[in-house]
């Protein structure tokens, strides 16, 4: 099912930031994650995750470094920081609040429990 | 999941591609690594549509589909690339050079000077800031070209100041004492150019360090002192980093005995003669040495003592009668702290000593979060450098060790504000790039080694254990240290 691009705004730092907080990832294999994760429903664009990433490291929430890959092929891998992390747990908080807060309405008022 | 066949070779239409986005991104050093970044990401995708059966020349196609619009990817990374400057380190420096304007007006001190050393500073500021601090990443030969030319100037001034300290040379020897602020940014310089060289590399850099040291102590033992502390800072950093190369411990403890054991070989001579138990005696009692030293201390013991939080001293008391506050910038205008609280009140110090805190503060906050090792160290360099003149300015007018203070930073001082400057400058270009001109470190790099080929291959016998050793050409830009190097080899 297409998602309407306006709902994916704004969150798609914090689904990176999950991603980074198991392992090192380098550009290509964020997106291959996050489609394979999410079904396909997010399907990423180099054209906006590179902006994205490079944005997270200069306000410190991530950092960079090259490796050899298996092919010996130099790639920049992330990896998020301790700030990251911080950051990451403020943001999953507030996306409860908020779809909590929306499946609420959605639902006519009657509650709603969702994960954080 | 991810072992995508590589390509073969880079289709001309991503060299294109990626120049239209690197074309909208304006600071120009971080367009090498963007581009194999995203040139690498392009590779990958193109592979993997190509093991879809897709043919090359639509595989290209798609790929660049894929990417989106070259001039939206690029302005939006123009966006994250763009140079922040650190907004409350240069408010806090410039509210120290209003301060100083403010002061000059109020004492009527001569003007057109200090707007020519500000205008020459903030000249000096930006153009540091344009160079960028990565200018310190230096090759063998231009480190040592810096080094010896920084020392021949240095060198010269002091012969002048020794034979005709009086007349017109004082000028140049004003300059010449000013200059040797920059001397750890040179020492970065050198030491970066001695990268991996080992513990012989490390006392060469000691050792040139300590000639420079010397001859700054011939000119002016206090101006030395501050040099002499950023210096060891530098240095420590150095070794913390592992920039001559990975030490032992015993090895990392010989080089701090090489770094501080002459330090306390020199203070243990001066104490031996007697000069450090008599500058502690007059410290403790000025009345010893009321002619000289114990004099100025009486004195400033006294201003201080008569001075109101609010509004100025009308007179000063000392064991010699009243003291005529004016004899205190005659005797030296790099007493104006003291002066300034005679005159106005302690609440002057309440505002400066903040300022001057606040941008320590900023540049250690800069190179504590520095990515890049040289980044790391210039603003260190720079920080620890302003750090010590602020310590040595403050305790020397608040009359606890006799000194001739250089200015206090940004305040006051015409040649000390176009130098202060500059080196705000290199700090401010530091945490504007956060280290993003430099190469990445790897991670993997002390792990492995790639090599292509050895250009030699020796085994050496020596009674019963045998010796293996291998000459390679190591993968380093031309930058970075030597193009060859021995490597011995563990039996197992």
């Amino acid at each position: 099912m297409a998602i309407d691009k306006s709902l994916q705004t704004g969150s798609t730092g914090l689904l990176l930031l999950r991603l980074l907080e198991e392992q090192d990832l380098y550009g290509y294999e964020m997106i291959e994650l996050l489609a394979e994760r999410s079904n396909n429903v997010f399907s990423l664009k180099a054209g906006t995750l590179y902006p994205l990433l490079h944005n997270l490291e200069r306000q410190g929430y991530l950092t960079s470094y090259e490796r050899a890959a298996e092919t010996s092929k130099v790639r920049k891998y992330y990896s998020i920081t301790p700030k990251g992390n911080r950051f990451l747990r403020e943001k999953e908080s507030e996306w409860g609040h908020f779809t909590d807060a929306v499946n609420r309405v959605l639902k006519g008022g009657s509650a709603c429990v969702v994960q954080a | 999941m991810l072992s995508k066949p590589e390509t073969e070779g880079t289709p001309k239409e991503f060299a294109v591609y990626l120049e239209r986005i690197c074309g909208q991104i304006r600071w120009k050093k971080a367009h090498p690594s963007i581009r194999r970044e995203l040139s690498g990401h392009m590779e990958d995708q193109m592979a993997e549509y190509i093991s879809a059966g897709i043919p090359p020349e639509e595989a290209a196609r798609k790929t660049i589909q894929e990417m989106g619009d070259p001039v939206e990817v690029g302005t939006r990374l123009d966006h994250s690339y763009r140079p922040k400057v650190d907004k409350g380190l240069l408010l806090a420096a410039g509210l120290l050079l209003l301060a100083g304007w403010f002061l000059q007006s109020v004492f009527s001190m001569p003007r057109i000077t200090l707007l020519a050393a500000t205008v020459l500073g903030i000249s000096a500021m930006l153009a540091a800031m344009k160079v960028d601090y990565t200018i310190f990443a230096m090759s063998r030969r231009t480190g040592m070209t810096a080094y010896f030319l920084y020392n021949a100037v240095i060198f010269i001034f002091p012969v002048f100041y020794r034979y005709d300290h009086q007349s017109s040379y004082y000028l140049i020897f004003s300059v010449a004492v000013h200059l040797f602020l920059l001397f750890p940014l040179v020492l970065c310089g050198v030491m970066y150019s001695f990268r991996n060289q080992g513990f012989s590399g490390f006392l060469l850099c000691g050792a040139m360090a300590a000639f420079s040291l010397f001859l700054m102590l011939m000119v002016r033992g206090s101006a030395t002192l501050v040099v002499l502390i950023s210096s060891l800072a530098v240095m420590v950093m150095a070794l913390k980093m592992e920039w001559f190369g990975p030490f032992s411990k015993g090895k990392r403890a010989a080089a701090y005995v090489c770094m501080f054991v002459p330090l306390g070989v020199f203070f243990l001579v001066l104490l031996a003669n007697g000069k450090v138990h008599r500058l502690l005696s007059i410290i403790l009692n000025p009345s010893i040495d009321d002619r000289n030293r114990g004099y100025i201390y009486i004195v400033f013991r006294s201003v201080l003592k008569s001075s109101q939080w609010i509004g100025p001293i009308d007179s000063v008391a000392t064991p010699w009668g009243n003291f005529p506050l004016e004899e205190l910038l005659r005797w030296n205008p790099d007493w104006i702290l003291i002066w300034t609280v005679a005159r106005l009140g302690w609440w002057t110090l309440c505002v400066i000593v903040p300022l001057a805190l606040l941008i320590c503060l900023k540049g250690f906050h800069i190179c504590q979060r520095q990515s890049g090792e040289l980044g790391k160290m210039i603003s260190c360099a720079v920080v620890v450098t302003l750090a010590a003149q602020f310590l040595c300015f403050l305790q020397a007018n608040l009359g606890i060790v006799y000194m001739i203070p250089y200015p206090f930073p940004f305040l006051q001082g015409n040649r000390s504000i176009i130098v202060n400057l500059l080196l705000l400058g290199f700090l401010l270009s530091v945490g504007q790039r956060k280290g993003l001109d430099e190469p990445a470190p790897d991670k993997n790099s002390s792990d492995f080694l790639y090599v292509k080929q050895p250009l030699a291959f020796s085994v050496r016998r020596s009674g019963q254990e045998i010796d293996v050793s291998l000459k390679l050409r190591l993968p380093e830009g031309k930058r970075h240290g030597p193009k060859e190097k021995d490597i011995p080899l563990k039996p197992d």
